[in-house]
């Protein structure tokens, strides 16, 4: 779904912005006066999103929020729990259709939860409620009371930014394939959105795609399935099944080893293996 | 806590449709059908007939023409719907009562399925989304909040829940994926899906999507919706030869109006496009001296689908 081909100039270039104590004024990505986030000044063509690094790992984070350093696996896991129940729960109670997708999707057909291993999550939007979101709440931040398991209460804060590219539907350069983020302004990882419109309503009516070129059968998708996904009410497509396999392949959903972590169960979960390897 | 939730809605056999995660989407309803209307074998002078019909479409009309062909007899002979009652055709409503009233049983089909979600969807927040004004490639349909489209999306579905009704839809709800007649002579054991089952699969372990939906199946072995590959009902009676007698299956299904009648040993395919002015298929099975009998009777059906 991603594309790694980020210059190793830019990355160097976004560094500066880094080092200052919050995400702040600088000529890519700032504040305005009032203290909201201003998207990156780019032109309409150019890569909108960037991410800290060209590594497979540093690709997970925001550039604007990337806090020098990666996160541990304890605190990704918690940072993409939240901020997945953040997104689900905000566009929910904004009665703002979406679903969950691609990696993400997958998770939630072992048991409900991220992957372990996963580092960002990807949802869909029609490409009208991808319109409708650029135009009422881009650029907006999102407050979140995340409860631990001791019950302890932390504040966050997540970021929804559209790509302003989003109006061409086309794959262009392939720099702009992805169309929206939510991300944690605390630590710059995120969940990928992207839109899904008919690209060739005459020619292939009921046929969904997204800039991508990743198809979907308007009756695969549609009705959306209520559900549960990390413990918050989701959406997914009509027929999960088939978009899985049709993604990953059969074996996706009857492997039970993945990058280290043994799927348990018993418990419904994947565990990290002591050596990493499959025995 | 999620998945102590989801357990509970297994418990609930309506609530399926919330499906889920992993090996619990696998969970498939089965119910047997209630031994009172099973044919007695003998000499039984009163024993009632299993009246099957498959894909009747909203062709209430129709339906009721079959019936009085065969001379249904309401006090003992039981009908059984193979699923895709509803949608198409131009009375759902008409179909799903006059089955109510008989006290009928029926399978889920993917139509009724795709309703059953979309009134699940909706029960939830209205199912109302924001979509944003006219002029985007959708038309507005009045089933979104604000928008929607009329020709893409669910707003049919949604028509047809809306109009279906709660006590519909519940009924509809109520109905298995896979109904379990029972063991009928030389049929094996005897059940009844809307579109197909995987061979050396247990009835448990079916998975409900393909049991609705599948029509193929691939060379290494993979159920498939499409029309790709040899129809399944080929690998399912190649396999049942190879069981010991007493461990053989006969499945009767629909969903399938492009090969239309398919006769074989363990399998009666009975999907004769009515709605699309073809016929309505009934199959009759009647418990005779020794055994059971089976037979078929068609009706013909005018196009049903409003253009």
């Amino acid at each position: 779904m991603k594309l790694h081909s980020l210059l190793f100039a830019s990355t160097v270039l976004f560094r500066s912005i880094l080092a200052a104590p919050s995400p702040a004024k600088g000529p890519g990505h700032a504040f305005n006066q009032h203290g909201k986030p201003q998207g990156p000044q780019v032109t309409i063509g150019n890569k909108y999103f960037y991410e800290a690094g060209g590594t497979l790992e540093l690709s997970h984070y925001d550039v604007r929020y990337y806090q020098g350093q990666p996160v541990s696996y304890e605190e990704r896991t918690d940072s993409l729990h939240h901020l997945v129940r953040a997104y689900l729960t905000t566009f929910r109670e904004r009665n703002i259709e979406t679903w969950i997708a691609h990696g993400t999707l997958l998770g939630w057909w072992w048991n409900g939860r991220v992957m372990p291993w996963d580092w960002d999550l990807d949802t869909q939007v029609s490409a009208s409620t991808l319109t409708w979101l650029g135009e009422n709440l881009n650029m907006t931040v999102h407050n979140y009371t995340a409860v631990a398991s001791d019950g302890s209460e932390s504040q966050r804060q997540y970021l929804l930014d559209i790509n302003p590219n989003h109006v061409d539907r086309q794959y262009g350069n392939g720099l702009n394939v992805i169309d929206a983020r939510w991300v944690d302004v605390r630590n710059g990882l995120f969940i990928d959105i992207t839109g899904l419109s008919e690209t060739r309503p005459t020619q292939q009516p009921g046929v969904w795609s997204c800039k991508n070129f990743h198809r979907y059968n308007t009756r695969d998708l549609y009705p959306l399935r209520e559900t549960m996904f990390e413990g918050v009410p989701a959406l997914v497509p009509y027929a999960f099944d088939k978009v899985l396999t049709d993604e990953y392949s059969q074996n996706a959903l009857k492997k039970t080893f993945h990058e280290g972590h043994r799927w348990i169960p018993e418990e419904k979960e994947w565990i990290p293996e002591p050596n990493g390897h499959e025995r | 806590m999620h998945e102590a939730s989801y357990n509970e809605n297994l418990d609930e056999n309506s609530e399926t449709e919330q499906s889920i995660p992993a090996s619990s989407s696998d969970r498939i309803r089965i119910l047997d059908l209630p031994a009172k209307h099973i044919p007695k074998t003998g000499n039984h002078g009163e024993s009632g007939r299993l009246i099957i019909v498959g894909d009747v479409h909203g062709m209430q009309h129709e339906l009721n023409a079959l019936l009085d062909k065969v001379q249904f007899n309401e006090q003992r002979d039981h009908l059984i719907l193979a699923g895709d009652m509803i949608a198409k055709g131009p009375d759902s409503l008409g179909v799903v009562d006059l089955a109510i009233k008989l006290g009928a049983s029926a399978v889920r089909g993917n139509h009724e399925h795709r309703i059953i979600v979309a009134h699940t969807a909706m029960s939830v927040n209205n199912g109302l989304f924001k979509v944003p004004p006219p002029g985007d490639e959708f038309q507005r349909g009045k089933y979104y909040s604000d928008g929607g489209t009329s020709s893409h999306r669910d707003s049919k579905d949604r028509a047809l829940a809306t109009l279906l009704g709660e006590e519909r839809i519940q009924w509809l709800q109520n109905s298995p994926i896979i109904l379990r007649i029972g063991k009928l002579g030389d049929m094996g054991e005897v059940v009844v899906v809307h579109a197909g089952l995987e061979p050396g699969v247990k009835l448990q372990e079916q998975d409900s999507y393909m049991a609705m939906n599948m029509r193929t199946i691939s060379k290494n072995g993979e159920p498939s919706d499409g029309h790709v590959g040899e129809a399944w009902i080929k690998t399912w009676n190649d396999y049942q030869k190879n069981l010991p007698r007493n461990e053989r299956m006969t499945v009767i299904y629909g969903h399938d109006s492009k090969r239309g009648l398919q006769r074989e040993p363990y399998s009666i395919g009975i999907d004769t496009g009515c709605v699309k002015g073809g016929h309505l298929t009934a199959v009759i099975i009647e418990g005779g001296e020794s055994g059971y009998q089976l037979s078929l009777v068609q009706t013909d059906c005018q196009e049903g689908r409003s253009k």
